[in-house]
């Protein structure tokens, strides 16, 4: 690892005054995770590090049934997926939260810093996309609220500009009958990055009809991709067998993957195919009450 | 770079020293308190071989810098028992033959007395969960799970 200046700014002005002072030439610390990874590996070497644990605030959870869900960028994915009112509400998130490396990265690792790594891969970034967050951007002179769709420009490459600070995720409310789900396809269960990751939201009306349509796919483009042509495909049907295919079919041809050492980019597409039919299925189970749409075996 | 002062509190132990701020942890621990009973594996994160418990938290320490560990209270396997006053924990592992070549044996152990204070009864599914951040490449899993159930057991 290179040698580095540490900085544990007190409050956040402070924070947003350094990182306005150094601009690229610093990093953000917050669980470090992926951060002392990469200085380890020589792949980043800031000269100087600004940790943001001592800043108030940054690692809260809100929730009001007016305004919405608002998390801080450094609550660990351990307290993502334990907490009460994301479990009843945006359980997607916390599904998402549960599958990241271990329970000691957990422990470590925040939102905040999946969400700026910027990896292709993140698993909480599809569900943030479904649930429609909003990332409140700092700096010392102006604030700014931008779409997490909006945030990503490629592999590690985020909007966010060198003298800004993530400062909250802010996620609306949900309708009564909408809800979603996560789901991650790797080669073993624990300490593996997704080969294909694909989360959805699904809203019915009392007729269940699908009202609105939410997917993300992780692991097949060069950034979380929303799949916006597979979720007209869902607003206004029925949902049922055959709506379900037409939009898992949609999904396959938006991925555009690589193939890497995890998996083939045509394996990765055919999985985009069958995760995103089951996971539409366990949505609408989930927001129905009426089980699944089809009986038989996933296919 | 200079230097960064620091007191850290280790096995009930409050320790001050002047570091790099690139020091891990457990660096910290091994090179400067030579406590070496907390292992480094991959030193990226992923074997579990330098697991401690940081404020209360189950932890890798080689991602972890010793300036951010600043003020905390650290528990190493060190502290769980010796030879002659060992956890149940480290009793069960010896008499259930969970140590082989021993080297994941001190995280293992810090995970599971992490897992048994948070629950104390944990099923098996639970215990492998916890574990899936603790490498063992001698395959001594089912006797390391054994020895935890039995401990859970009483």
């Amino acid at each position: 690892m290179n040698e580095f200046q540490y900085i544990m700014p007190g409050s956040l002005e402070e924070a947003l005054a350094l990182a306005a002072r150094y601009e690229t030439k610093s990093a953000l610390l917050a669980g470090g995770t992926d951060l002392i990874v990469q200085m380890k590996r020589g792949f980043k070497s800031p000269s100087r590090l600004i940790n943001l644990k001592k800043i108030r605030d940054l690692n809260n959870i809100d929730y009001s049934p007016e305004k919405g869900l608002f998390i801080g960028p450094l609550v660990t994915h351990n307290v993502l997926s334990e907490h009460p009112t994301i479990l009843e509400k945006y359980s997607l998130l916390a599904e998402a939260a549960r599958t990241i490396g271990t329970f000691q990265i957990r422990e470590r690792g925040t939102i905040g810093g999946n969400i700026c790594n910027a990896s292709p891969a993140a698993d909480t970034i599809p569900p943030l996309i479904c649930l429609s967050a909003k990332l409140k951007l700092e700096s010392s002179t102006e604030k700014r609220a931008v779409g997490i769709e909006d945030f990503f420009e490629g592999p590690q490459k985020t909007r966010l500009k060198p003298d800004e600070i993530l400062t909250q995720i802010e996620i609306p409310i949900l309708p009564p009958r909408a809800g979603g789900v996560y789901l991650k396809l790797g080669v073993r269960k624990a300490l593996e990055i997704a080969v294909v990751g694909v989360a959805t939201v699904l809203t019915l009306d009392d007729k269940m009809t699908c009202v609105g349509a939410r997917i993300a796919l992780a692991s097949v483009a060069p950034t979380p991709l929303p799949c916006h042509k597979a979720e007209a495909v869902l607003v206004g049907e029925k949902i049922g067998d055959k709506v379900i295919e037409q939009a898992a079919k949609a999904a396959r041809e938006e991925a555009v993957p690589i193939s890497d050492l995890r998996g083939t980019a045509e394996y990765r597409r055919e999985m985009v195919y069958v995760l995103t039919k089951r996971a539409l299925n366990e949505a609408f189970r989930r927001n129905s009450g009426i089980g699944y749409a089809k009986e038989k075996e996933y296919g | 770079m200079d230097k960064v002062p620091i007191t850290i509190s280790v096995n009930g132990e409050s320790h001050k020293a002047l570091v790099k701020p690139s020091t891990t942890l457990l660096d910290f621990l091994r090179e400067h308190l030579f406590l070496t009973g907390t292992k480094k594996g991959c030193n990226t994160g992923e074997c579990g071989a330098c697991t401690v418990i940081l404020d209360g938290r189950v932890v890798n320490s080689c991602l972890i810098l010793a300036v951010d560990a600043n003020g905390s209270q650290v528990i190493t396997v060190e502290g769980l028992g010796d030879a002659e006053h060992p956890h149940p924990l480290q009793k069960a592992f010896v008499e259930h033959g969970a140590i082989q070549c021993g080297y994941c044996s001190p995280g293992m152990l810090i995970s599971s007395k992490a897992l048994l204070d948070r629950n104390p009864n944990p099923s098996e599914a639970e215990i492998k969960m916890t574990l899936a951040g603790n490498l063992c490449r001698c395959g001594g899993y089912l006797k390391i799970i054994e020895a935890i159930r039995s401990v859970a057991k009483t």
